[in-house]
This record gives structure tokens, sequence and C-alpha cells, in this order.
């Protein structure tokens, strides 16, 4: 069975230590840590031969994701599950559009869903409008996607399948740009 | 955190490396491949086809990207660019954007022609249940300044509003 964690990387680790990856680094380490431990009894050599591995594919491992990118998507949706309030959003599952996106397999459906909202805010609206506006922007644009995500993973625990996400966001994006230009 | 198009593929690219069996092979040979050329990141042609490489062994790719309008604008055609590709390249992936209708042309024309869509709008029971739990924070910071006559006149004019948007 070919399946994505859920943020678990202790069995990303695992899984990239049976698909022996990394032989180079870890052959290395080891011969170091057995000739360390030629006193003790065979079950400590052991114990510190399998963490050793360990140790030495996680380096490489986040070696090799922070090469790939510097983002922290797992991170950011932690963050904004954590907001999300019960109920909120789960009408959008309902929909017979998230259905028939969700449940084609065969290709014949379109592969696309696209859930627009949040509409700019005109200079006719007055001010409480605006803030009850802004509130409800905050309340459903990023937590309706969390929640997508949330309720994809658990549709697809267990299968041959994968949900990969990314939250984009402009504000951290222009903090960033600010902090290194000084 | 530099959102450009490369740097989001390649966070797509790197939740693919992270558990999946039998696709380490590809990133580790292009992680070894760039070491030796200099440590030097992928560019962006390659991401993708990278990316497109670690899934092709997974039955089905639910990829969620949200705020696309969020993305800068000098990145966010070539990041809709990527992601066009990998629709086209990849049939195993299925796409779920969310992101304001002001950018809904640009798209239409690279993306979402023919997509199933859906309009976000302020939901009577999503609005409550937020002011429940806003006021619920205000009463923890001063209990009892709250009355249930309060309470309700507030919800009651909000919910007005929000039906008037």
């Amino acid at each position: 069975m070919n399946t994505l964690p859920t943020g678990n990387e202790g069995s990303s680790i695992l899984s990239l230590s049976q698909h022996g990856m990394f032989n180079t680094r870890t052959d290395h380490r080891m011969t170091n840590t057995i000739h360390g431990d030629s006193n003790s009894n065979v079950g400590n050599v052991s114990s510190s031969y399998n963490n050793t591995i360990n140790v030495t594919i996680e380096e490489e491992s986040l070696q090799i994701q922070e090469w790939l990118s510097p983002l922290e998507p797992r991170k950011r949706h932690q963050d904004v599950r954590n907001r999300r309030l019960a109920g909120v959003g789960e009408w959008v599952l309902r929909r017979c559009e998230f259905e028939s996106w969700c449940g084609s397999q065969d290709g014949s459906a379109n592969p696309t869903l696209l859930c627009y909202g949040g509409q700019g805010v005109g200079k006719t609206y007055i001010r409480y409008k605006c803030i009850l506006l802004k509130h409800w922007t905050t309340l459903t644009r990023n937590k309706i996607s969390s929640l997508v995500i949330d309720t994809l993973r658990k549709q697809t625990r267990g299968q041959n399948m994968a949900v990969i996400f990314l939250y984009c966001d402009y504000q951290a994006q222009m903090d960033q740009s600010w902090i290194n230009r000084r | 955190m530099d959102q450009s198009a490369v740097n989001m593929i390649g966070g797509l690219v790197q939740q693919a490396a992270l558990g999946a069996t039998g696709i380490q092979g590809e990133i580790k040979r292009a992680f070894d491949e760039s070491k030796e050329e200099g440590g030097d990141g992928l560019q962006l042609p390659d991401m993708v086809k990278l990316f497109v490489q670690v899934i092709g062994s997974i039955e089905l790719v639910y990829l969620c990207v949200d705020a696309v309008d969020e993305v800068i604008p000098q990145e966010r055609l070539k990041f809709l660019r990527a992601l066009q590709q990998i629709v086209q390249e990849a049939p195993n992936v299925r796409l779920f954007l969310t992101g304001r209708p002001h950018i809904r042309a640009e798209f239409d024309r690279l993306l979402t022609k023919g997509a199933y869509s859906i309009d976000i709008v302020a939901d009577r029971g999503d609005i409550t249940r937020y002011l429940s739990q806003r006021m619920d924070d205000d009463d923890d910071q001063d209990p009892g300044l709250m009355t249930d006559d309060l309470r309700n006149l507030i919800m009651e004019a909000m919910l007005e509003k929000a039906s008037e948007m």
C-alpha cells in the first residue's frame, strides 16, 4: 500500500529508511557507532545502531526538504485548523459541485474545483458593513480550505491517494520582503 | 518565507516526498545532481517535472491551493501556468483552488474554464457560529457584562446586515 502520512514526520523517516534512500551516509555513521559501542552488550549496539540510522536519515531528509522549499505548509495548516470553529464551512462539502469533483475518479469530470469568495468592499459600504465583511472573510477563506484538506485526508486514509496543499499568504510574503530589505 | 512559484511547487514536492513509497529515488537523484553542480535549488520547469514524476505512482492526488490571488503578482502567472502543466500532465490530480473573484478571468484563461465552481457566500450558520464565539470570548474577559438580551440584539443586528451583503 502506497499512502502518504497525515503530518506524521516520524513515519516518513521510517519510510525513507525502509527504502534505502540514504545508503552512503548511513553506512559511514553505522561503522563509527558500532566501533564506539564495541564494549557494550549486543542489545545496546543494536539500539544505538538503529537510532544513529534514524538521526542521520532525518538530517539528510531535512536537508532535502529545505533544498526543495523553505515553505512550511503543514505548520500553516495546523495553525488554520486550530482556529477553525466546528461546523464552519461544512455546507461546501454538501454541495453537488464538491461531491462531483471529489468523487470522480475515471477522468471524465473536470479535474478542477474553484471556490471563490470575499467580494471586494466598494466605496458605498458603510463602516460596520466593512467590519462585518472583514470578519466574515477572516472566518471563511482559509478555514474552508483547511476543512476540505482535513475531509479529504480522512476520506483517503489507507488508500493509494494523497492530499497535498499550499496556503498562499500575501501578507507573510510582504513581511518577509521587508525584513530582507533591512 | 519566499513564496516564489518554484518554492511553492517545491512545497508540493516536499509533501509528496514525505512517506510515499518508491518515489524518493527521483528526489534524491535530483538533490545529488544539484549538489554536484554547486547545490543550487531546482528551476521551476524542473521542479514541476519532478512533482509530476513523484506523484506518478499515486492513484489519486488531491492538490489544494488556498488563496491563489495572494500569490505576489510577479509570480502568480508562473504559478498558475505550473499548475496548468501539472493538471495536463498528471491525470491523477484533482485540483482544489480558492481565490477572490477579481482574478477569475485569469483563472479561467489558464486553468478553470469549465471547472466546477462554488461561490463562497456569507452562510448564516457560519456567521452565527462566529459571532457566538466572539461574544463568548468577550464574556470571558468581562464576565457578566454581556446579558442574554444584549447578545440576542447583537446577533440579530449582525445577521440582518449580513443578509444585505
